[in-house]
């Protein structure tokens, strides 16, 4: 067997889950390495660290995303792992490729699966010829708006355009009528190119409010491949998830079954090593189709957690050194229901508007079965410049109804002042009949819904009210107290001046 | 009503708050009670005996007829953020003998704020250039997010307030249009 123990990672990330994989080395007596940006100097990830470096400055794109200053930061600390997270580096081949030319482990997939799923249109090819369901569209990048004319009146319209490079909702675009190709198609060229440098698009069908389902799974470097079941994540806003759950409450035992035997497969085409997770769309009529493979671990890695008893990052870290796969298949079942909201400092009523500002105030809930992923502290500045999630609560109950009434007192005990977040759309989505009986897309979330729905009630604005109050005249009693305005009187200071000396 | 004991006489003069939260404008007054606590009155009702505590740097236990209740709020000049019920709740307290005093904001239809903090990504318009309703003024960047601000109304652009790469305060005023 071909073991690569490692002592010391590099954790090329930050928040919540540069603490969360912390945690997971800690647990397994590695060492863990921060680096940290001039924004996050304070931040819960550099604090539980075994070491924190500094990077540069707070623009991610000058720290966090700096390839040459990571590495460097890796040699200097005498790292021999590196872990990158999600999001910045996690699916930059290149950056994997130099982390294992510096004699270092990479705790991820091999470059070869991340260049394979990193381009929309060669995933496609791929998936195709391994037998997973695409969605039916194009798998070559268009070349003009005749070839996408053609295309769109073939498979039907609406159509999707969607850059080949692409992800997080940018360079899509719906197109519902031929006359509506040329201008679609430019925009959505445009912005492929300012997003992901490359204005590669391609056409796929429409399917009119899926469901967002996906299958995660695991995989050791010796040929064995695992599902962990599936999430459904089909709540959204800009099309990026909000919240999470496991299992799916709107999948049938045998399209469960055939969607992870996909994935598994999708996961083998690739030669995939570690943590990953296939994407796919359920129609309303029952169809699935593979999406895109994630070549990392996701946020919502925690639900799969609780329904299953796997720490996927020990089972990473155990992965890239080497270790096969300490358990089957047939060793894993869904036990329970568990729930992710992301705690966002949006404000849900303004269209999810980011709110970032400072934490004055900041305690999370705790008790049975909750669980709570963050990268804060109290008096910590959520800062401007980086996403705008605070942290993840994560519940788990014995069935849905359960799970549902320990998320809605969890998010009631946090104490969180400063900022808006997306605590009341959750408070207000577990209060919604359809939600409560698992019947929703990801055309849920609509303006109307937020605008009913998210109203604070009467009740909740006299006490503001009130404790605005209270909290202002104490504030201006002690200012006052403790330095003399100078508007205020001679006789005034006189007096007090008095009173002191008769005090002491 | 409850009825006033002794230890709960008014004490010291009241002041008066103006208070807008959600779009509700009150006059809020307070006053410090003998034995601790205030009393409170809004918009001229009858006086309400409150009483509570400072439980962190952002967390009050308040308590009305003996019924308490945690509540999230900070204070900073003449803004308050409240916490209820999850939703983190803006208000504006002003105490009007001393405005002026405060970082009150008199914007004019024209003039274009940003409601968070963020960066400057980029302003397509420059001083004295003519603009028209919904013409993009400026563009600020937050969470990775870019935001547009446009113009609410037809006129020129009198000043430009910030720079493109400059970080910028909630509340900051960034553009002023002259409305023609």
């Amino acid at each position: 067997m071909n073991l690569r123990p490692f002592n010391r990672v590099l954790i090329a990330n930050r928040g919540e889950i540069a603490v969360r994989i912390a945690r997971g080395c800690h647990e397994r007596g590695i060492e863990a390495i921060a680096v940290y940006s001039d924004a996050d100097a304070d931040a819960l990830h550099v604090r539980i660290a075994d070491a924190a470096w500094h990077i540069g400055p707070a623009a991610s794109s000058e720290s966090y995303l700096r390839v040459d200053k990571i590495l460097e930061t890796a040699a200097a600390a005498g790292c021999d792992a590196v872990h990158p997270g999600y999001g910045f580096l996690s699916e930059n081949a290149q950056f994997a490729r130099d982390v294992i030319a510096a004699g270092m482990v990479w705790i991820g997939p091999p470059p070869s699966a991340i260049d394979a799923m990193g381009s929309k249109t060669a995933a496609r090819k791929l998936m195709s010829a391994a037998g997973v369901p695409v969605v039916p569209g194009t798998v070559e990048p268009l070349n003009d708006a005749e070839e996408a004319k053609r295309i769109a009146h073939g498979i039907g319209f609406p159509v999707m355009l969607k850059a080949a490079a692409g992800g997080g909702g940018k360079g899509m675009r719906r197109v519902d009528h031929a006359d509506e190709l040329d201008d679609a198609l430019m925009a959505a060229q445009s912005e492929a190119r300012k997003s992901f440098g490359d204005d590669a698009v391609y056409v796929e069908k429409l399917i009119e409010n899926p469901r967002h389902v996906e299958i995660q799974v695991l995989a050791d470097g010796h040929g064995e491949v695992v599902h962990l079941f599936e999430r459904d994540c089909s709540i959204q806003r800009r099309h990026q998830k909000v919240i999470e759950e496991a299992p799916s409450p709107a999948l049938p035992s045998d399209t469960r079954a055939m969607m992870a035997e996909a994935a598994v497969r999708a996961a083998k085409a690739v030669d995939y090593v570690g943590a990953g997770t296939c994407e796919f769309l359920l129609g309303s009529d029952g169809e699935f189709h593979f999406l895109e493979m994630n070549t990392r671990l996701q946020v919502e890695h925690p639900v799969t957690e609780m329904i299953t008893g796997i720490d996927l990052v020990q089972a990473q870290l155990r992965v890239a050194a080497g270790e096969p796969l300490w358990f089957a298949q047939e060793d894993l079942s869904i036990n329970g229901v568990a729930i992710e909201c992301r705690i966002y400092a949006e404000d849900a009523r303004a269209g999810f508007r980011p709110a970032p500002g400072p934490l004055h105030g900041y305690r999370e809930p705790s008790g049975p079965w909750v669980r709570v992923d963050s990268g804060v502290v109290e008096g910590m500045e959520v800062p401007i410049h980086y996403d705008p999630m605070i942290a993840k609560l994560v519940v788990w109950g014995t069935d849905r109804a359960a799970a549902i009434d320990r998320c809605r007192r969890a998010l009631k005990h946090y104490h969180l002042v400063g900022t808006s977040t997306s605590i009341p759309f959750f408070l207000a989505l577990f209060d919604d009949p359809e939600f409560a009986a698992g019947q929703y897309d990801t055309g849920f979330i609509t303006e109307q819904w937020l605008a009913d729905k998210l109203e604070p009630s009467e009740a909740a604005v006299d006490l503001a009210v009130i404790a605005s109050a209270i909290a202002r005249f104490e504030r201006d009693v002690h200012l006052s107290k403790k330095a003399p305005s100078a508007t205020e009187s001679a006789w005034k200071r006189a007096h007090r001046w008095k009173s002191h000396r008769g005090l002491s | 009503m409850e009825t006033r004991t002794s230890l709960e006489e008014p004490q010291g003069a009241f002041v008066i708050y103006d208070i807008e939260i959600e779009g509700r404008q009150t006059a809020v007054s307070v006053r410090s009670a003998k034995g601790g606590g205030w009393w409170i009155a809004v918009d001229g009702s009858d006086e309400v005996h409150w009483e509570g505590e400072q439980l962190g740097p952002a967390e009050w236990m308040l308590r009305e007829g003996g019924v308490g209740r945690s509540v999230g709020v900070h204070v900073d000049g003449d803004h308050a953020t409240v916490q209820i019920d999850g939703h983190g709740l803006t208000a504006t307290v002003v105490d009007p003998r001393r405005k002026g005093f405060g970082d009150s904001d008199s914007a004019g239809e024209g003039t274009v704020m940003t409601p968070m903090p963020g960066i400057i990504v980029r302003i397509p318009v420059t001083e004295q250039q003519h603009v028209s309703v919904g013409e993009v003024l400026i563009v600020v960047e937050a969470m990775k997010m870019e935001n547009e601000y446009r113009s609410a109304v037809d006129g020129v652009v009198a000043s430009i307030h910030v720079a493109a790469g400059q970080a910028v305060e909630a509340n900051s005023v960034l553009v002023t249009v002259d409305p023609s």
